[in-house]
């Protein structure tokens, strides 16, 4: 616990002194949301009625797109493996990176979220489920977005193998969110929710295992 | 101190060493040399137990590698060629965090007394990423500085360094030796440091060392 929280404290120093991560991830969706605001038209309704899809995967390709740097950086460096002869063990190291990577799009989205659902007309209380949709599925969606950062590290000559290989673990992740029926004033407690907490539970041990052993295996 | 029993060690389906065999005693400095693509930074990267060799084993003070865990900082201290230094902190901030992973407790003036033995207190606030390699090169090894473990491993720590900075390196390592520790470290290039013992390791000649010169150990 002392490790995972010493590293936690490096990863965060890293986090707020290089902002690029924060900048960038926010960036690359404001600026695909108002494309796809731009490219619907401006009739409200049907805008409203595509936020969530829309929403989930620019958040899923900006995931994918700032992981990289979260993992390349300290491996480019060489402190990925000064951390392991240190002595920190792989599943702590990978830890650190979720934790620290969820803080950051946590906290970029509850920013994101609230701007963007105003553009798209949609109201305050179903911005709230949609929060908490978001809040539910963001750890699968970094453990896994980690993951393909990991694997982007061995398969250096073809990244597209990358995204066969994790793409789909990240499919019923998208299906089980947006698919969730906020409209309807009845369901609000929503089966999908227990079944976006369940994925969580399911892909972070995955994830760890998976982790700690390409963790391991950038050393050959 | 540090013993190395005939490993067998594959990489990339390639044979590195076969039956390797490496004894450090206490007090003692081993210099591996080699040309470059010799197995010299796969060694020390099996010693510090970042590889594992497919045979034989790898024991610093009479412990097995894999059994030293989380207290490998207090073990051994490891200089890999890369500079293991993140490029958007200053100097002071990268040995800083450095300090807090490695659970040591030492004050700012400590680090600025330290500092000026390779003469970085005058770039102690500037960024990395504006350092020359040189000046990278002994931010790493300034790291040994703070170290209180007896063995030190060193791979390629000459690479970059002036004139001046390789007489300073010389003395650091025979006062480490004279404090009782053990020093393992590589080069391409023979630095000719008194009282060391070389080893040459060789590329395409069936991967067996051939232990070439000793010096005397008589002035220490």
């Amino acid at each position: 616990m002392k490790n995972l929280l010493k590293l936690f404290s490096r990863e965060m120093k890293i986090l707020f002194f290089n902002t690029k991560n924060i900048l960038s991830y926010s960036t690359f969706f404001v600026v695909v949301f108002l494309l796809f605001a731009f490219s619907i038209g401006p009739e409200l309704k049907i805008l409203s009625s595509l936020y969530i899809p829309v929403l989930f995967m620019i958040i899923l390709f900006s995931l994918i797109l700032t992981s990289e740097t979260f993992i390349t950086d300290d491996f480019n460096n060489g402190c990925l493996k000064e951390l392991q002869f240190l002595g920190f063990s792989g599943e702590i190291i990978f830890l650190s990176k979720i934790l620290v990577m969820l803080t950051s799009i946590i906290l970029s989205n509850l920013f994101l979220i609230p701007l963007t659902s105003f553009f798209f007309g949609i109201e305050f209380s179903l911005m709230i489920d949609i929060t908490i949709l978001f809040i539910l599925s963001s750890p699968s969606l970094v453990c896994l977005s980690l993951l393909s950062a990991l694997f982007s590290l061995q398969i250096r000559k073809n990244k597209f193998i990358q995204f066969i290989i994790v793409m789909p673990f990240f499919i019923p992740i998208i299906i089980f969110a947006t698919s969730t029926n906020l409209y309807s004033i009845d369901d609000k407690n929503n089966i999908n929710y227990l079944i976006l907490f369940g994925f969580f539970l399911i892909t972070l041990p995955m994830s760890i295992i998976l982790g700690k052993l390409l963790i391991k295996e950038t050393n050959n | 101190m540090l013993e190395v029993n005939s490993i067998y060690l594959y990489r990339n389906k390639k044979q590195i060493f076969s039956d390797f065999s490496l004894f450090l005693k206490k007090k003692q400095i081993i210099l591996l040399i080699g040309e470059n693509g010799a197995g010299k930074s796969s060694l020390l990267d099996t010693i510090a137990g970042l590889i594992q060799p497919q045979s034989g084993s790898v024991k610093i003070e009479g412990r097995h590698i894999e059994e030293i865990g989380i207290s490998k900082k207090e073990t051994f201290t490891y200089i890999p060629h890369q500079s293991c230094l993140m490029e958007n902190f200053t100097v002071l901030e990268n040995l800083k965090i450095w300090i807090e992973l490695n659970s040591l407790k030492i004050r700012e003036e400590i680090i600025d007394q330290k500092l000026k033995i390779f003469k970085l207190k005058n770039i102690k606030d500037q960024l990395v990423r504006n350092l020359s390699h040189g000046q990278k090169k002994k931010v790493s090894l300034s790291k040994l500085l703070f170290s209180n473990s007896k063995l030190w491993l060193l791979d390629e720590p000459l690479n970059g360094l002036d004139q001046n900075s390789h007489n300073i390196f010389k003395k650091i390592l025979l006062r480490h030796q004279n404090n009782q520790g053990s020093i393992l470290f590589s080069s391409h290039i023979d630095p000719k440091i008194r009282l060391t013992k070389k080893i040459i390791l060789k590329k395409k000649i069936n991967k067996k060392f051939v232990e070439r010169s000793f010096n005397q150990w008589n002035k220490l």
